[in-house]
């Protein structure tokens, strides 16, 4: 299943994604986004079908795209977790060229899916889309880490990362836990979009994102959080923490709540700014300036995801992905 | 079986008593080039205004309508009489008021809260006001309070023309180009600059005709250091078929200057609230909104401010009732372009007996407006699961020199907040019951006393047993 919108794509070289379930005023810019597209190109990869067996514990499947090639490409991917099964699926997409990834994910009772994705883009595009149905007591965590590199090009070449995440919290007492780091530098263009439906009772989310924004970097972050009727005792949570360090960055945070169901707690936070005197004091009273304090802050917000993952391989992609994107800094 | 606490509707009784239709002039209904001729000839406008409103005639019928908020399917504007003169003459004494019409600003407590505690008033009937006085301790101030059909042909025409609809322009939405093209009634007030008018003014609009539009203009110009409270209020009886408000409120708080705008919107379950608010601000000024929506059908409702001066500063404090058969769609944008400029969101909501309350908010920051600080905060209760209750909430920050920072929170009751209280020694119904009356109450203390006695006796708790 995708997103995207399928009559528009066969008519022209532009994709329309990330669209929110609902729609503001339109002259803000957030309803969806839209990204060019070379249909014509693209090249299917290898689909790869995954199928995790009752009370399996599998770790560590990692998935790549070294078949792709130079110009579009799209890349399937389906995940099964039956009954009582567990497993970590990680995705390591680095610094590639233009790329369609759709990944569905059908998470069975009590079972437990963590998929850990890196995408870094440099001169290319990447359009990430993951779609997931959590049935009774499937817990389903997703971390991803968004690293944009500065390009040598124009603006209009400059990485552009896009990805889309709807999560149905179908069964009763299902759960997904987000974690996402973003760093973007020079014309990035970051545009993410997570939407969480919580349709079974007693079911839970966590949504916490933060980044920092370099340069002329742009960052889009919609969350949705949709208590739909019948979703007692369901609670949602969505945080968001955005570090402003360049002169010309744009940022827009979109965190919204629907809520038809009384018996559901739901909440929401975003903090936007650049780093406050306190913590530039500190900074300097150890001899670190203001540059070097900025580039410290805006590695840690990827750093930090070292401390969830509990993967030591994963962490190790994480610390030379921060190399790659940042260099020396 | 635990009990359900009982949270009454919105009580309507005063508000819904209808007068017999006895107007001088009703305009056929629908909207059409002819209609809005023999408008601009009945109302004797200047000839500027007359193009005016033909141009933005057509600027409605190119605009579409909105598809982001509540649906107006039911709103059909061949069905609506877009100008009613009642059977009065604007007077500024109530005895020259006609009865019936007096009567029903009487039961609405206008003239009682013009003797005790306002500065002034205006008070309009369907499409005219048939109302207006201002104390001549605060005309004498050089406060100008006064009807905007007086203002626009009077010795301000010049300020009217220079100002009018400049704010919000025909162009900026549909609703705003029809409301050029069809506006009537309404109040231009001018407060000079230094003067401290300490005593609010008051508008009261009441549409009493069927199947009808109200569509007044409030221009408020506050100069420079000076210092004003204006309050407006409104309501219609409820009918079966549908009624529209487009107004349009206009603010310029010039350099320095405060103006605190409160409204208490009651319209009736009938009515289309399409209605567009708009504060300027320049270097040092400020705009406080106070704002309490418990009426309409449907409602479309952001205030909106734009800091253009440096170290200019909005806050906005609201709250919402949707009910039974209301789809209230609220909230408040500001735009930061000056430096050092701050705002302030507080809001809250209640959504019952099936009503759908959605807040929506914009808090855009321009490269230019280093040194911002926003802080939007949004509570919504939801009393059952007949209801709906969204946020829908955007930031857009383009500079990295400002903080900001957003907070909200959907739910019922909290447990916590309940045993907090029942450990102090409450019931667990009175608990709850101070819980829910506290609840609306960051609106009710921004208003005048006779003003939050009215607001809180628009809701009205009846506490039997326990919330969930």
């Amino acid at each position: 299943m995708t997103d995207i919108n399928i009559d528009e794509f066969e008519k022209s070289d532009k994709l329309t994604v990330n669209a929110m379930p609902s729609k503001t005023w339109y002259w803000l810019g957030v309803n969806d986004a839209s990204l060019s597209w070379d249909m014509a190109s693209e090249k299917f990869l290898k689909t790869n079908e995954i199928t995790i067996n009752d009370k399996e514990k599998h770790e560590d499947i990692w998935l790549d795209l070294s078949d792709a090639e130079e110009s579009f490409n799209k890349k399937e991917i389906k995940l099964i977790t039956k009954e009582e099964s567990t497993v970590t699926v990680i995705a390591n997409y680095a610094l590639l060229k233009n790329v369609r990834i759709i990944i569905d994910i059908n998470a069975g009772v009590n079972s437990k899916v963590k998929l850990i994705q890196v995408l870094t883009a440099a001169e290319n595009s990447i359009y990430n889309e993951v779609n997931a149905s959590c049935e009774k007591n499937a817990e389903f965590e997703l971390i991803q880490v968004f690293a944009g590199k500065k390009s040598d090009y124009s603006l209009d070449e400059a990485g552009k990362i896009y990805s889309n995440v709807k999560v149905e919290l179908a069964g009763d007492a299902s759960d997904f836990v987000y974690n996402m780091g973003y760093l973007g530098q020079g014309g990035n263009v970051l545009d993410y979009n997570i939407i969480v439906n919580h349709t079974g009772k007693n079911t839970n989310c966590n949504i916490n994102a933060s980044g920092a924004l370099k340069d002329n970097a742009t960052k889009i972050f919609r969350g949705t959080i949709d208590f739909k009727k019948g979703s007692s005792g369901s609670v949602g949570a969505e945080t968001e923490t955005v570090l402003m360090l360049g002169e010309d960055v744009v940022n827009k945070t979109v965190p919204v709540i629907l809520c038809s169901e009384e018996n559901v707690s739901g909440t929401h936070g975003a903090t936007i700014g650049e780093l406050d005197e306190e913590t530039l004091f500190y900074f300097e009273s150890r001899g670190i300036d203001k540059k070097n304090a900025e580039n410290i802050m805006a590695r840690a917000a990827i750093e930090r995801l070292t401390g969830i993952t509990e993967n030591e391989k994963v962490n190790a992609v994480i610390d030379n992905t921060l190399k790659e994107v940042l260099g020396d800094d | 079986m635990e009990e359900k606490t009982y949270v009454d509707d919105i009580d309507r009784s005063i508000y819904d008593i209808k007068d017999v239709e006895d107007d001088d002039f009703r305009m056929q209904e629908g909207l059409t080039e002819e209609i809005i001729k023999k408008l601009s000839d009945e109302k004797d406008d200047p000839e500027w205004m007359r193009e005016f409103r033909l141009n933005a005639l057509k600027i409605y019928n190119e605009k579409k309508i909105p598809d982001w908020g509540p649906s107006i399917e039911g709103l059909d504007m061949d069905h609506i009489a877009t100008y009613v003169r009642p059977k009065s003459n604007m007077e500024n004494t109530w005895d020259n008021v006609p009865q019936d019409i007096k009567d029903t600003f009487e039961r609405l407590g206008i003239p009682q809260a013009e003797r005790k505690s306002l500065a002034g008033v205006g008070a309009q009937y369907d499409s005219e006001l048939v109302y207006h006085n201002v104390k001549d301790e605060v005309a004498e101030q050089g406060v100008v309070y006064t009807d905007m059909e007086s203002a626009l042909k009077g010795e301000y025409a010049d300020m009217v023309k220079e100002y009018f609809m400049k704010l919000v322009p025909p162009t900026d939405h549909k609703f705003a180009a029809l409301h050029g093209a069809v506006w009537s009634g309404g109040s231009f007030v001018y407060v000079p600059k230094n003067t401290d008018v300490s005593i609010p003014l008051q508008s009261y609009f009441r549409l009493n005709a069927k199947g009808a539009g109200q569509f007044e203009h409030t221009l408020i110009i506050v100069d420079e250091g000076a210092n004003l409270h204006f309050i407006e209020g409104c309501s219609a009886p409820k009918y079966n078929v549908a009624n529209l408000h487009a107004g349009c409120v206009e603010l310029y708080v010039k350099k320095n200057a405060k103006l605190r705008y409160s409204t208490i919107e009651n319209w009736s379950k009938n009515m289309y609230n399409l209605n567009t608010k708009r504060a300027l601000v320049e270097e040092g000024g400020a705009v406080e909104w106070v704002s309490g929506s418990f009426g309409s059908h449907v409602g479309y409702l952001y205030p909106m401010s734009v800091l253009k001066g440096d170290n200019s500063r909005m806050e906005f404090t609201g709250v919402t009732f949707a009910g039974n058969g209301q789809n209230l769609d609220t909230g408040a944008k500001v735009v930061h372009i000056g430096k050092n400029t701050s705002s302030y969101m507080n809001t809250r909501s209640i959504s019952k007996s099936g009503g759908i309350s959605t807040f929506r908010s914009s808090v855009v920051v321009q490269k230019s407006a280093t040194g911002a600080k926003s802080a939007v905060s949004c509570e919504s209760l939801m009393l059952d699961s007949e209801s709906r209750s969204d946020t829908i909430p955007v930031m857009d920050i383009r500079t990295k020199d400002a903080n900001i920072g957003h907070e909200a929170k959907i739910g019922s009751i909290s447990d916590d907040a309940v045993f907090y209280l029942m450990s102090r020694g409450m019931s667990e119904e009175d608990a709850r019951a101070l819980i829910v009356s506290g609840f609306a109450d960051n609106v009710s203390k921004e208003l005048p006393l006779e003003y939050a006695v009215e607001m809180n006796n628009l809701i009205r708790l009846e506490m039997k047993g326990s919330i969930g």
